[in-house]
């Protein structure tokens, strides 16, 4: 057994290993650096970042079709799917940092601890993203996990945070073990945990057509199909494996929430989007009964829930599961314009949740009071940037158009459309008008009611008011040029070179 | 990246950068605002030298497509011909001269930012409706004129008379927009795209000629063109939209939105060509609109109103020119138009500002003596749109009237046309130079009015001395006899999408004398009446009270209106809003919302907090999930 | 199809029918006689004096959570010196890697004061 490894082996983790070391210098930062630890270790993670970012770029140029280093029995892959689900990794990272030191600062954490956590649940979900075998996606999956229990619990003076912790763990390990059960059950049926692999027994393409039929028909694969769903559903916070999703987020400290509500997802999709729509994608009949379920439960739970929210961190939860229900229903259309739809939802997603979260995070400063949504009062007044730029998430989390929102929603639903199941798209819609309901409110509370009393001018950092900025700046432009639509489009042409 | 995408960005930038910018100083937004359409002029007048050497005389730039879904395309892209090069040039060259004007008329506003912050969305919204290449953004940028126009007829909103006038305005133009969207929708069912080249290239195969589909089309798109250019019978809301700011009425309200109409026609000219009925109503109502407005203006007392009615007239000008297929004397006739108009109303806003604000002629007098610039500035203006002989209007008006002279030899109605053209060119002179009579010469009437009035200062005076010599030399690029250098150029935009090409006629001389006589005796009444007699103010009208009473009550059509129209809907709107709204509507909408709600919070008690709930709700989910595929088969 | 399913099913009776059936027969058959010594939770032994849920220092957790550590590492250097003559350079910059990673969490910890014990 000789290992050869060429240097396209290496670019295909070379971003991966760009953010581990990054986290590795951001420990040592903790253990050495005592004056401006924050500031040198913010500074360190975006320098990480945006190395990463150009590696990933790199990637990108040099990876036009299917890229397996290690040929079709590759564990992972350099190709331009998992790259684009880098940027918007590396991007929802970015962007959680940069709103992250003046909490850092008030919580009193450690900051090169704290960063370097939040780099390593980055590499894992890249890992993930770029995954092409069962065990990786599991490996990265609790890389992720991990890092992110202790996140979500981080904030040791606080008893909700700790509650948070220690919940996301216990429910997270419960969900794991259905998730390892599904995967050894298709290894089971299948003989390989490799999904190329995977493909070639139950697509045809290797066994004989008498063959396919007997694994296909054996509960282990249904079986396996049923249990990895269920895994995944609720990384992916889906009715009714949701539950955890609001304790979570109103528990963990706000830059880890603002994180973990788009970066996981971010992660989780396209790794689904591979085993299901790749691996499982000519048995599609077989699942789709229960995606088309659970899409259609999640967007109405989620939506309906949040109707009745007072807490800001628990309505962006529940608004959260609300859009993995739009992106399940894109996944589910099992085509090119829906694997496009979730790729162009992320980056979308990316700049308006983790927006609207940065403003919770800048009202917080008066302590747990500036959760509640009645804080919201006459915002305009007190910080008109705040306020517009919130007013921008809103709309654009409520899909309207020309935020880029409304592109992302239509392409999901457009998918669906397209798959001939127009009754997904149909109940977006009208779930989308009930969610109105909660977005709404927001905006007509920030700029239709008067102030209260005796209420302080808000003031975010300027670290905070850049990327506020950029989120809205980005929104309008994600909109409105094409370009990174056309992006998603070339990133899922090399995701289906694997099947033609 | 051509020019053009500077053009219409440039004021987009300084709208965005003066909505936000409230910290701006004043300085900064006074140079910032008429700054960025100054900019976009000279971007302008750079496409149109330099860019059309390159590329010739028509192309079409596409900057990107915005959606595609399946055979739903959205290009936005702009059309680049002659035709939209002259309007660009007008919307950014006078613009930017109104604009700097109003850096001195409204230096006292409070709201100096919001006010150049609209100004620079109407020039953006009025470049994206010429510049366009489709009917799709022709119709956002349509919708965008009239909204800025709304917000700026409201400019004042502590004014009753602002807000009312901006809400009439809104109703009629969105009367106009749903005749457009309905022609839109038609033309998208028959076409299968909004885009002109493809829509022009093939009008004849798709729509015949003179079949209902392209009349029914024509007829929807004239609805809107009516509307926004406040022609008969929905031209009630101009006079009143003069509650805006002076330099929104020059601006918006003269030179250029109230000519999207005649753009409009112009622009869709394969369409009009191919329904000659249409071209005829076009005709009949720019002509009973032309003498109906001058009517209308000979017995106004308010200054602006005047010059509103006046404005309508010289529109329902235009229209006749497009409609009788004449259209670069039609534009040509915008062109100058936009010149001695803007330049009138720049100093009725100058005279205003003198006498405080005070609008009524029948107060003024005499102030050639104290403002001589506006004096000059507003008699050469005058005599501009007069038609007095070798200056700009004379050129531009003969030659519309001179098209239809010469088509009355084929078509006998045509006569009539031209006759109560010709009469209306009189009429024009009367009003006109009453106004100046009134204004300007003769003793003033109100000495404690006119204590202060003086000339404004030079940001004022030199837009409007600049606008003063256009007006004298803009005719001369179509000098009878002469090359017509506008009407040679005009004509690749007009060629293009018809074998045939409207000729430009010659200068029709027995017309042209008969309209100079006709003139002469109406310059020649108002001065026997208005300098000569000067009757005082409460002895106006008195020798033909009744003639005089239609005419002061613009031959009762507002009232008409307010009873057959405005105040059946206020009493339809209380039923619905009282009965309908209240117990069907709410009753449906409340009603849903409050079950929603109501689930909501039986829901939210499942979400209980605890750990083991949560667990055994993934355990159920998980039983379903596989029970799925248990039971499926 | 369910067939391969009865084996199972068979399982589940057997074991859930000879729980049911030794735990309902010890209920049953049973003799019951309650004191209040029989009742409390610890039945032999000495009498508690304070609750049992008392703290009690973390330290050792941190130590055996290093040791643990230091022990799979130890485990893993096995199969690669056997296997380290066919990796080659590889094999060598991989084992540099990983005991670099270690390094640098052993350095942390270190500077955390995780190693001393006051």
């Amino acid at each position: 057994m000789t290992i050869h490894l060429t240097a396209a082996d290496y670019g295909a983790v070379l971003p991966i290993m760009i953010v581990l070391g990054g986290a590795l210098c951001l420990l040592l930062t903790d253990a050495f650096v005592k004056v401006h630890e924050t500031e040198i270790a913010t500074g360190i993670s975006l320098a990480t970042l945006l190395l990463a970012f150009a590696a990933s770029a790199h990637l990108w140029a040099v990876n036009a079709g299917p890229a397996f280093p290690q040929g079709a029995g590759a564990m992972i892959t350099g190709d331009r799917f998992g790259q684009f689900f880098n940027f918007a990794l590396l991007l929802s990272s970015a962007l959680a940092i940069l709103i992250a030191p003046p909490y850092i600062r008030t919580s009193h954490f450690d900051a090169g601890e704290f960063l370097s956590l939040i780099l390593f649940a980055t590499a894992g979900m890249m890992l993930m993203a770029a995954s092409l075998n069962l065990m990786v996606i599991f490996l990265s999956i609790e890389l992720l996990s991990l890092a992110l229990y202790i996140l979500s619990g981080f904030d040791r003076n606080r008893p909700r945070s700790q509650e948070a912790g220690f919940k996301y763990f216990l429910l997270s390990s419960f969900a794991s073990a259905f998730l390892i059960y599904g995967m050894a059950l298709i290894y089971g049926a299948t003989g390989s945990t490799n999904l190329i692999r995977i493909v070639n027994v139950l697509g045809g393409h290797a066994g004989t057509v008498a063959s396919t039929h007997t694994v296909l028909s054996s509960p282990f694969v249904l079986i396996g199909i049923a249990l990895m769903a269920v895994g995944f559903a609720f990384k992916l916070s889906i009715v009714p494996f949701h539950m955890w999703t609001p304790d979570v987020y109103q528990g963990a400290p706000t830059p880890v929430t603002a994180f973990m509500s788009v970066a996981t997802k971010a992660a989780v999709f396209p790794a689904f989007l591979r085993v299901f729509n790749l691996a499982l994608g000519a048995e599609s009949h077989r699942w789709f009964g229960i995606l088309w379920a659970l899409a259609i439960v999640t967007m109405i739970v989620g939506n309906v829930l949040a109707l009745s929210q007072s807490s800001m961190k628990r309505l962006l939860a529940y608004s959260g599961i609300a859009h993995a229900g739009y992106v399940l229903v894109a996944m589910s259309a099992n085509n090119r314009l829906g694997a496009t739809a979730v790729a162009f939802y992320f980056i979308v997603y990316a700049f308006m949740n983790i927006g609207a979260f940065a403003l919770v995070l800048v009202l917080e400063s008066r302590g747990e009071a500036g959760d509640e949504i009645a804080t919201y009062r006459g915002l305009f007044a007190r910080s008109p940037l705040l306020a517009v730029a919130t007013g921008v998430f809103m709309f654009s989390l409520a899909g309207f158009p020309p935020t880029a929102g409304f592109f992302a929603k239509y392409y999901a639903f457009a998918a669906a459309v397209q798959a001939g199941h127009t009754e997904l798209a149909i109940i977006g819609v009208i779930t989308s008008v009930i969610s109105l309901g909660y977005y709404l409110r927001v905006v007509v509370l920030m700029f239709m009611q008067p102030v209260e009393a005796g209420a302080e001018q808000v003031r975010a950092g300027p670290l905070s008011d850049f990327m506020l900025t950029a989120s809205v700046a980005g929104l309008f432009v994600v909109g409105l040029v094409p370009w990174f639509y056309n992006l998603a489009v070339q990133a899922v042409q090399s995701f289906f070179h694997f099947t033609t | 990246m051509s020019s053009v995408w500077f053009i219409l960005l440039l004021p987009l930038f300084g709208f965005l950068v003066l909505s936000v910018g409230s910290p701006l100083p004043k300085r900064a937004v006074a140079v910032l605002g008429p700054g960025v359409v100054g900019v976009a002029f000279t971007a302008a007048i750079v496409m149109f030298f330099w860019d059309y050497g390159r590329h010739g005389v028509t192309r079409d730039a596409v900057a990107y497509t915005w959606i595609v879904s399946g055979h739903f395309v959205v290009n936005f892209g702009a059309l680049i011909d002659p035709l939209a090069t002259v309007m660009c040039l007008i919307v950014t060259g006078v613009g930017f001269l109104i604009l700097l004007y109003s850096v001195g008329y409204m230096s006292e506003d409070v709201d100096f930012r919001r006010f150049f912050c609209y100004m620079d969305l109407f020039v953006f919204a009025m470049l994206v409706l010429v510049l366009s290449d489709s009917y799709l953004f022709l119709l956002v940028g349509w919708a965008g004129v009239g909204l800025t126009s709304y917000l700026l007829i409201g400019f004042w909103y502590e004014r009753p008379a602002a807000v009312a006038a901006a809400r009439q305005a809104l109703v009629v133009n969105v009367i106009g927009d749903w005749g457009m969207m309905v022609a839109l929708f038609i033309l998208f069912l028959h076409f299968h795209t909004l885009q002109y080249v493809p829509i022009f290239k093939h009008v004849p195969a798709v729509l015949g000629y003179d079949g209902s589909t392209v009349r029914i089309v024509t007829l929807l798109l004239l609805v809107g063109a009516v509307a926004k250019s406040a022609q008969l019978p929905l031209h009630v809301w101009l006079p009143n939209a003069m509650e805006g700011p002076t330099p929104v009425s020059a601006l918006i309200h003269a030179a250029t939105m109230v000519t999207a109409g005649v753009y409009l026609i112009a622009r869709s000219y394969p369409l009009f060509h191919s329904a000659p009925f249409t071209q005829s109503v076009v005709i009949i109502i720019g002509t009973c609109g032309a003498f109906f407005a001058a009517t209308c203006a000979l017995a106004n007392n308010d200054i602006k109103r005047v010059l509103a009615y006046s404005t309508m007239s010289q529109i329902a000008y235009m229209f006749v020119g497009v409609g009788a297929a004449s259209y670069a004397s039609g534009i040509f006739h915008l062109t100058t138009h936009a010149y001695f108009k803007a330049c009138l109303f720049m100093g009725a806003g100058a005279v205003m500002h003198a006498l405080h604000d005070n609008v009524d002629i029948r107060r003024m007098g005499g102030l050639k003596a104290t403002m001589p610039v506006t004096f000059w500035c507003f008699l050469i203006a005058t005599m501009a749109i007069s038609g007095v002989p070798l200056l700009s209007g004379f050129f531009s008006k003969d030659e519309i009237v001179g098209s239809v002279y010469l088509q009355a030899q084929h078509v006998g109605w045509l006569w009539i046309i031209w006759i109560m053209l010709a009469l209306t060119a009189g009429l024009t002179a009367l009003y006109m130079f009453r106004l100046l009579f009134m204004v300007f010469l003769g003793q003033e009437r109100d000495p404690e009015l006119a204590l202060h009035a003086h000339d404004p200062p030079l940001v004022m005076r030199l837009p409007m001395m600049i606008l003063a010599v256009l007006a004298v030399i803009g005719g001369y690029l179509a000098f009878p006899g002469a090359p017509n250098w506008i009407g040679n150029w005009l004509r690749h935009s007009f060629e293009r999408f018809s074998p045939v090409a409207p000729a430009e006629p010659a200068t029709q001389w027995a017309s042209v004398i008969i309209v100079i006589l006709t003139v002469a005796l109406g310059i020649f009444a108002a001065y026997r009446i208005y300098y000569q007699r000067r009757p005082a103010p409460e002895q106006v009208g008195a020798t033909a009270p009744a003639i005089y009473r239609l005419f002061l009550n613009r031959w009762y059509v507002d009232g008409l209106y307010d009873r057959a129209v405005v105040r059946p809907i206020i009493v339809l709107g209380l039923f619905l809003s009282t009965v309908v709204e209240r117990f069907v509507i709410n009753g449906l909408v409340e009603g849903s919302a409050a079950a929603l709600r109501d689930s909501s919070r039986d829901m939210r008690r499942v979400q209980s907090g605890y750990v083991r709930n949560y667990a055994l709700s993934i355990l159920l989910g998980a039983v379903l999930v596989v029970g799925y595929y248990v039971f499926r088969r | 199809m369910l067939k391969e399913y009865v084996y199972v099913l068979i399982l589940f009776v057997l074991a859930a029918g000879l729980t049911f059936t030794l735990l309902g027969l010890t209920f049953i058959l049973g003799p019951r006689r309650p004191t209040a010594q029989k009742l409390a939770p610890y039945e032999s032994g000495m009498r508690d004096i304070e609750p049992p849920s008392r703290r009690f220092p973390i330290k050792f957790y941190v130590v055996a959570m290093l040791f643990l550590l230091f022990d799979i590492e130890a485990i893993s250097f096995f199969p690669w010196a056997v296997v380290l003559r066919r990796l080659h350079f590889f094999g060598f910059m991989e084992i540099f890697v990983f005991v670099m990673v270690l390094l640098v969490g052993y350095v942390y910890a270190w500077q955390k004061g995780a190693l001393d014990w006051h």
